[in-house]
């Protein structure tokens, strides 16, 4: 079943010309909120939770490590929300044109037909497109927008909503809080396993755009899902701003796997907020690629709430010039028995910046628990930079903990060898890249994985322009 | 033209730390000869050297191959003009599958990047992990990783038996073998010398002169070769020992 | 450890030391100060330090702390520091150590271990950084701490900051409790729990010293 998948940053560097029905203006205030709590015919408690949010976006900074400033977000003059006004078709066929165009082009449909068991396609604010396998469906597997999910299922996801990321846990789930739109609300019934991955691919085609997109995810116990999201908007002079929430919940013995491929042109500030918390037995894993962005601040996190839970975070991520990826992982031990898992890996090229942020946690009233974390990050040239911040708090005598980091150039004695078979020096210096993030990869479905090896050589032949090919005095 | 190796004068290294001074021997084609000498002679790093290896810089002396100046080319033009180094403890390449690694080196020798018969060149890859002894899992495990130094050195056949080059440069191919290995590479190796392939192998195990035979042997000591003859020396080495020449 | 390094000066430290200091040859300095301290060491080229630190207290309540920042703007710094931080009781102990590779053929390697008993708490944050542009490095940094009660807690932040490549850089950092295989096995041959921890305690210990010159 060969997909051709395509994340690549120029095949999505393209935006049509749209007319939006809705816009709610340039900038942030209370009447952008209740503009778009209006459109969606929210219910009170909702637009009350909007307002609330604003006001603690409005009083909220950030933390003094972020690399970042709040002003640099400049609001102002970025339009949050932008759509057609349309509910999410189900039919291809019935997507309005301009936008049928753009995802055609990117060969959603396509991949749909041949691969996922639902696909969500998100233009701007919107879902233009949703769709779920009927099995599925009858078996009550829910997957819908935030917006139907909140007024047409409150009584599945109401009691979740924003109790696994409050409001006022960072700036931008604030932010989020008040103008979200968009993302996907799942729900999977107690026992069901849905074999083919559900996906979802967001799309920015505005300019100075906000996208808020929160999703929601509860997997009922026993139940399995995989969840894959993908990310691509055209490369502006101005930047744009993509603040997303993502909440999960598994529920005892649920086993959940969310796979990310993020490449959003370098004029995008990406700044997600990812929980999960896991229950007796469950298993969560969060796989995430970052690639693209100008930057990312990102750090997926699981509560191990129940005895026996395990959390794990696989990260790959590439900084190229101008690019700051500051992503990392959260694990909190709060029950016994638990076990986490982090295996971060990056690559800087040029003067790309790659950091990574880890908390471990073990309670004090927990025991029998363990955690391993690495993290290996390659600079290619003399400006990359990478930084490491793990931080390890242990409250108890009965865990283990352990942690690890190596941070090195591309190993000359390697180089040498592969040259010594006549491989050239840039080919050479992909299969090293490649086998250093081979591990990590295979853990993405197997088109993901082609796709991915292939973006990553095309980032490193991209820097290698600017690199300086010359003799080095190695020792 | 001459085919073979030609050393003339070679010295390694510069300053405070010379690794090998003045060294000159020629290996024809389809000759195997021997360098060998005490640990610490050298032997190692005039390997390297003529390979191209960043930290072995050749401050004087000339290379040829079959007639070509190989000091003037990077290390994988002279890999492309068809030397072959296998070395004493190969790198691990975590990540990077043996076959894969063989597939590139393959596609890179092609004229212009025209593409190579991919299920032609894995045919020849099973086959010649028959005739070494070797499970067709080898193709997808990590090059050099996680291997006794048997296996690796068996890898680096594999290898030569897939680039085939003219002429192969062999860094203490016993160590770490036992007999049956070092049988099997010694088969290996007639198999090539018929074949018409120069060999250059280092050693400082005299024990390899009886099993190998060669055509000729050079002796290294201190970055200097004291003298070179037929297996006559053979003979005077296990009399004399190093010191005694 | 060679005998050349034996003969080097060996200093102890009293505590009422003016910092920043320059290191300018090879200097072994040992630090069992049971108060709190800042230290501050600058190094001229071909200088290499040897900074063994012993941290702990009789008090029962303190609260020790202990800053070392190290600058190795030369070329052919090197430096080793050996730490062992030791709380019981109430004790609260911290280590915050930067090491900074600022000039190229500068290596550095460093053993922490700490123990933690009673309610005690001890924090290392132990941060390596390498400027830019700096050549042939190496920083290498190994991070080890035992928990020898259910009220004891230990907080470990290693951090590293590159931004040359020349530069080869690894730390590691473990956090446990005794191993109940080895809990298991003293107390089979009749030994009680609490003095199975003792010898636990005093091997890892022990160990760490190990890799010290003559305490």
């Amino acid at each position: 079943m060969a997909v051709d998948i395509d994340f690549s940053s120029s095949s999505g560097d393209f935006s049509y010309a749209t007319t939006y029905a809705h816009d709610a203006g340039c900038g942030l205030g209370e009447e952008t909120v209740r503009y778009i709590s209006k459109l969606k015919e929210e219910p009170e408690w909702l637009l009350q939770f909007r307002l609330r949010a604003l006001k603690v976006f409005e009083r909220m900074d950030l933390p003094k490590w972020a690399p970042l400033k709040k002003a640099q977000l400049d609001i102002s003059k970025l339009h949050c929300y932008l759509s057609q006004g349309e509910r999410p078709k189900t039919d291809w066929e019935d997507v309005p044109q301009e936008v049928k165009q753009t995802f055609d082009r990117l060969g959603i449909p396509e991949k749909e037909r041949k691969f996922f068991a639902g696909v969500e396609a998100q233009f701007d604010s919107e879902m233009a497109y949703a769709n779920l396998q009927e099995s599925l469906r009858a078996q009550g597997v829910i997957f819908v927008n935030s917006t139907e999910g909140l007024l047409h299922y409150e009584k599945c996801f109401r009691p979740f909503f924003g109790t696994v990321i409050p409001v006022g846990d960072n700036l931008f789930s604030a932010l989020n809080g008040a103008v979200f739109s968009g993302g996907s609300f799942i729900y999977v019934p107690e026992g069901v396993k849905v074999k083919q991955p559900l996906q979802a691919y967001f799309r920015i085609n505005a300019e100075r755009f906000g996208q808020f997109e929160r999703t929601l995810i509860i997997i009922d116990k026993d139940a399995e899902v995989t969840y894959l999201e993908g990310c691509t908007a055209p490369k502006f002079d101005s930047d744009t701003l993509h603040a997303a929430v993502v909440e999960i919940v598994a529920l005892p013995g649920a086993k959940m796997r969310y796979i990310t491929v993020q490449n959003w042109s370098n004029n995008v500030y990406n700044l997600v907020t990812k929980r999960a918390i896991a229950h007796e037995n469950a298993e969560m894993r969060w796989i995430d690629c970052n690639i693209g962005s100008k930057l990312t601040m990102k750090y997926p996190a699981v509560i191990l709430e129940g005895e026996g839970a395990s959390g794990s975070v696989l990260s790959i991520s590439v900084a190229r010039d101008g690019q700051r990826q500051d992503t990392g992982a959260r694990m909190i031990h709060r029950a016994s028995n638990t076990r986490s898992r982090i295996v971060a890996k990056s690559l800087s090229i040029g003067d790309g910046d790659s950091t990574y942020r880890g908390t471990i946690s073990m309670g004090r009233d927990v025991e029998n628990c363990r955690s391993y974390s690495r993290c290996d990050a390659i600079l290619m040239d003399d400006k990359s930079i990478s930084r490491t911040f793990p931080h390890i708090d242990c409250r108890n005598d009965r865990c283990i903990v352990e942690h690890e980091a190596a941070v090195s150039k591309i190993s000359s004695e390697q180089l040498f060898y592969l040259r010594q078979r006549g491989i050239g020096e840039s080919q050479a210096l992909s299969l090293i890249v490649n086998g250093f993030f081979d591990e990590l990869i295979r853990e993405f479905p197997m088109e993901y994985g082609v796709e991915l090896k292939r973006l990553i050589e095309m980032e490193m032949d991209a820097g290698a322009g600017r690199k300086r090919e010359g003799a080095r005095n190695v020792c | 033209m001459f085919h073979g190796l030609l050393l003339q004068d070679i010295s390694v290294g510069s300053g405070e730390k010379f690794f090998v001074r003045g060294v000159s021997l020629v290996v024809p084609a389809g000759e195997l000869h021997i360098l060998v000498g005490p640990n610490g002679a050298g032997k190692s790093s005039l390997l390297k050297a003529l390979a191209g290896h960043p930290d072995y810089a050749v401050s004087a002396g000339e290379f040829f191959l079959d007639g070509e100046n190989l000091l003037e080319m990077t290390p994988e033009e002279r890999s492309r003009c068809g030397l072959f180094l296998a070395f004493q403890s190969p790198v691990p390449l975590p990540g990077v599958a043996l076959g894969r690694m063989l597939q590139v080196a393959r596609q890179e020798r092609q004229p212009k990047g025209a593409p190579i018969d991919v299920r032609a060149f894995y045919g020849e890859l099973c086959n010649a992990m028959e005739s070494l002894g070797m499970e067709r899992s080898w193709a997808t495990r990590f090059v050099n990783d996680g291997i006794s130094g048997g296996e690796s050195k068996r890898c680096e056949l594999l290898q030569i038996l897939l680039l085939h080059p003219k002429y192969l440069l062999l860094d203490e191919l016993d160590s770490g073998l036992d007999m049956d290995a070092v049988n099997l590479v010694a088969e290996t190796l007639e198999k090539l010398r018929r074949a018409g392939t120069g060999i250059l192998c280092v050693t400082h195990r005299q024990s390899l002169l009886q099993t190998l035979n060669p055509d000729r042997i050079h002796i290294l000591r201190e970055g200097r070769l004291l003298c070179s003859g037929g297996m006559e020396l053979a003979e005077e080495l296990h009399v004399r020992g190093f010191q005694g020449f | 450890m060679s005998a050349s390094e034996e003969d080097w000066p060996t200093e102890v430290l009293h505590g009422g030391e003016p910092m920043p200091r320059n290191i300018a040859k090879n200097q072994r300095i040992v630090d069992a100060v049971p108060r709190s301290l800042a230290l501050h060491w600058t190094f001229s080229a071909g200088a290499k330090l040897k900074y063994v630190l012993d941290l702990r207290s009789q008090d029962r309540e303190v609260q020790l702390h202990r800053k070392v920042i190290c600058e190795l703007n030369a070329s052919d710094v090197s430096v080793q520091i050996y730490a062992i931080l030791r709380g019981n009781n109430h004790q609260r102990i911290s280590l915050d150590l930067h090491l900074h590779h600022g000039a190229s053929h500068t290596h550095s390697v460093t053993y922490i271990c700490t123990v933690a008993e009673d309610s005690s708490r001890i924090r290392t944050i132990a941060k390596i950084s390498a400027a830019e542009r700096i050549e042939c490095c190496d920083a290498h940094l190994q991070n080890r701490n035992l928990l020898l009660s259910p009220a004891a807690s230990v907080e470990t932040t290693p951090i590293l900051d590159i931004q040359s490549n020349d530069i080869r850089c690894s730390h590691g950092a473990t956090v446990s409790g005794p191993r109940p295989d080895e809990i298991f096995y003293l107390r089979s041959r009749g030994i009680s729990e609490v003095v199975a921890r003792q010898i636990i305690r005093d091997a890892f210990i022990a160990q760490a010293t190990g890799n010290q010159p003559n305490d």
